[in-house]
């Protein structure tokens, strides 16, 4: 197409208005806005990425061991956890975990933050009702109320309401589990580079094609949430008049058609891209480390702790004897 | 006002984290009408420095824009913004990242209807901007079914829909043919003589020359290495090869 330019600049453009800023009025309270808010978490986002990447490259504890060790120990701890019928074994566990945390490096308030929020956010809400006599029936810990004849609508509630032991044993057993596995996760991918963890998972089994889903995923994650910062930042910088909410949510319609429609673009460039330096379906990928004397330690002490954790007092007896 | 500064910055810095600088203890005064060329390598944080003239991110030290300190704290008050982004235009280097309407034409208008004028009005001075820029033919045409270089014109139309006092531009020409690289130079002189404050970050030295009154070099330490005039820019080899600007078999 042939395209023609007028020229001149419209006239419109050949004076500045000139008009003086106004004088900000400071507000004492403002909600933050939403895309604001984004801007914040992906800001958030990637100084994590940055904090978790020192970590990863800190000659500490768990950063000096190879990564397949690491890998199939946390696994081994998990299903451990998950057996054990020993509630004081699994608090004690936690003790290890945050010494090992902080032998690795993490902070603690970090390492805290990121295990128990999500537990007590996730697992904790879901399993409060447990606590309660009427899902968990069993001995009285707490009476909240007694005798009472209450009726919500058509729905009568028993005359009883307390907290019972047997229910705080089973909440704690799901808090503890859940904070235990999160914990493990975390140490893992807090101490170790992705690509180390990705090629771990190869090694000891995981399909090539899913290792290199993962790897990708990673890597474009970032590269899509910088682009959002940006399509954020691009919007903000055109905000020159008040806005309507209406005029928002179609900002985020097209936002998000936007970002679909680069998914396919990149994903289109991507696959070209990978056709043309030879990929042929195929993915061969090795870890320079090789598990040593350490490993073999690690993986000892591993296999004890887990042991006991399972194993509870018939484990402490053992040892006894 | 003939000496306003319309920008002056003071020991501003900006870092993602403790630790890690991406623009560090800038001191610069840019007057009004001006036309600045922000120089430096690749993550030297002249985009960092454009963002936060701009007032889209807030570092440490102290920002002033025509005569109003900027903060983050003051651009919370939307009357403010919405105030301050009239008079500041920013083209991004990535054209996707700021084209959310519909159509160029929508695009266009946004603006202009944003800031309350009526639609007759707005629809007018979006078609004298499609002649401007030449892509009358396109106003109908979805923005991400455009090319490179047409996507930057229209980004282009959009911020300057607005009349703004000051333009940022990021790699304005990057990935545009010749003629349209050659259309972008004579507009922004066309701008500058207008009375636009311009300030243009780029790796393109070619262009300097032809859209500089000053040009400040942004180092691979993220300070401000050195605030002068093209010509004596361009002729310190040595300068250019501190800042990695140039190789060291390139010819200027």
């Amino acid at each position: 197409m042939s395209i023609k330019h007028s020229g001149a600049l419209p006239k419109y453009l050949t004076y500045n208005e000139q008009q003086q800023l106004p004088i900000a009025r400071k507000a004492w309270w403002q909600r933050q806005d939403y895309l604001e808010k984004t801007l914040v978490d992906i800001h958030r986002v990637i100084v994590e990425n940055l904090y978790q990447k020192d970590v990863c490259l800190h000659p500490s504890f768990l950063q000096r061991l190879e990564p397949r060790v690491k890998v199939l120990g946390a696994i081994f701890l998990i299903v451990m956890s998950a057996l054990t019928r020993d509630l004081f074994n699994l608090a004690v566990f936690q003790g290890i975990l945050l010494l090992v945390a902080l032998l690795s490096g993490l902070r603690l308030k970090s390492y805290l933050g990121r295990v128990w929020l999500p537990a007590l956010g996730v697992s904790g809400v879901a399993v409060l009702p447990a606590i309660f006599s009427w899902i968990t029936p069993g001995e009285v810990w707490l009476v909240i109320y007694h005798d009472l004849s209450l009726q919500i609508g058509s729905l009568v509630l028993p005359k009883e309401l307390a907290i019972t032991q047997q229910g705080l044993t089973v909440a704690a057993f799901v808090l503890l589990r859940t904070v235990t596995s999160l914990g493990l996760v975390i140490l893992l991918m807090a101490t170790t580079r992705w690509d180390m963890i990705t090629k771990a998972l190869g090694n000891l089994g995981m399909p090539g094609i899913l290792v290199m889903v993962l790897d990708m995923t990673y890597r474009y994650l970032f590269l899509f949430l910088l682009l959002l910062g940006d399509y954020i930042l691009g919007r903000k910088s055109r905000v020159v008049g008040g806005e309507q909410y209406r005029s928002r949510l179609s900002w985020i319609g097209s936002a998000l058609a936007g970002f679909l429609r680069l998914l396919v673009e990149y994903s289109r460039e991507i696959s070209a891209a990978m056709i043309a330096r030879g990929y042929t379906g195929e993915i061969h990928s090795g870890l320079s480390q090789s598990p040593g004397r350490r490993e073999a330690c690690f993986f000892i002490i591993v296999i004890i702790i887990g042991i006991a954790l399972w194993g509870g007092e018939w484990f402490a007896r053992l040892i006894c004897i | 006002m003939p000496d306003l500064f319309a920008f002056e910055l003071q020991d501003v810095s900006y870092h993602y984290r403790v630790g890690e600088l991406s623009l560090q203890g800038i001191n610069l005064k840019i007057r009004a009408g001006e036309r600045v060329v922000l120089l430096g390598p690749n993550g030297g944080g002249k985009s960092t420095l454009q963002k936060i003239i701009a007032g889209l991110i807030f570092g440490e030290g102290k920002f002033t824009a025509y005569g109003r300190a900027i903060t983050a704290e003051v651009m919370r008050d939307k009357d403010f913004a919405a105030a301050y982004r009239r008079k500041i235009g920013f083209v991004f280097q990535n054209s996707d990242v700021q084209l959310f309407c519909a159509t160029v034409l929508d695009e266009i208008m946004f603006g202009p209807l944003a800031m309350g004028m009526g639609y007759a009005e707005a629809r007018q001075r979006a078609q004298e901007l499609l002649d401007f820029v030449g892509i009358s033919a396109l106003a109908e045409r979805m923005p991400q079914h455009l090319s490179g270089g047409e996507k930057k014109k229209v980004a282009i139309a959009a911020v300057l829909a607005v009349n703004p006092d000051a333009l940022i531009l990021d790699e304005p020409t990057n990935g545009l043919d010749p003629k349209t690289q050659r259309w972008m130079i004579t507009t922004l002189n066309a701008l500058h003589r207008s009375g636009k404050t311009l300030l243009v970050a780029t790796h393109n030295l070619d262009l300097v020359p032809e859209i500089a009154d000053r040009v400040i070099v942004l180092g691979e330490n993220h300070q401000m290495i050195v605030d002068g005039s093209p010509d004596r820019i361009l002729n310190d080899r040595a300068l250019l090869l501190e800042a990695n600007l140039i190789d060291e078999y390139c010819p200027y």
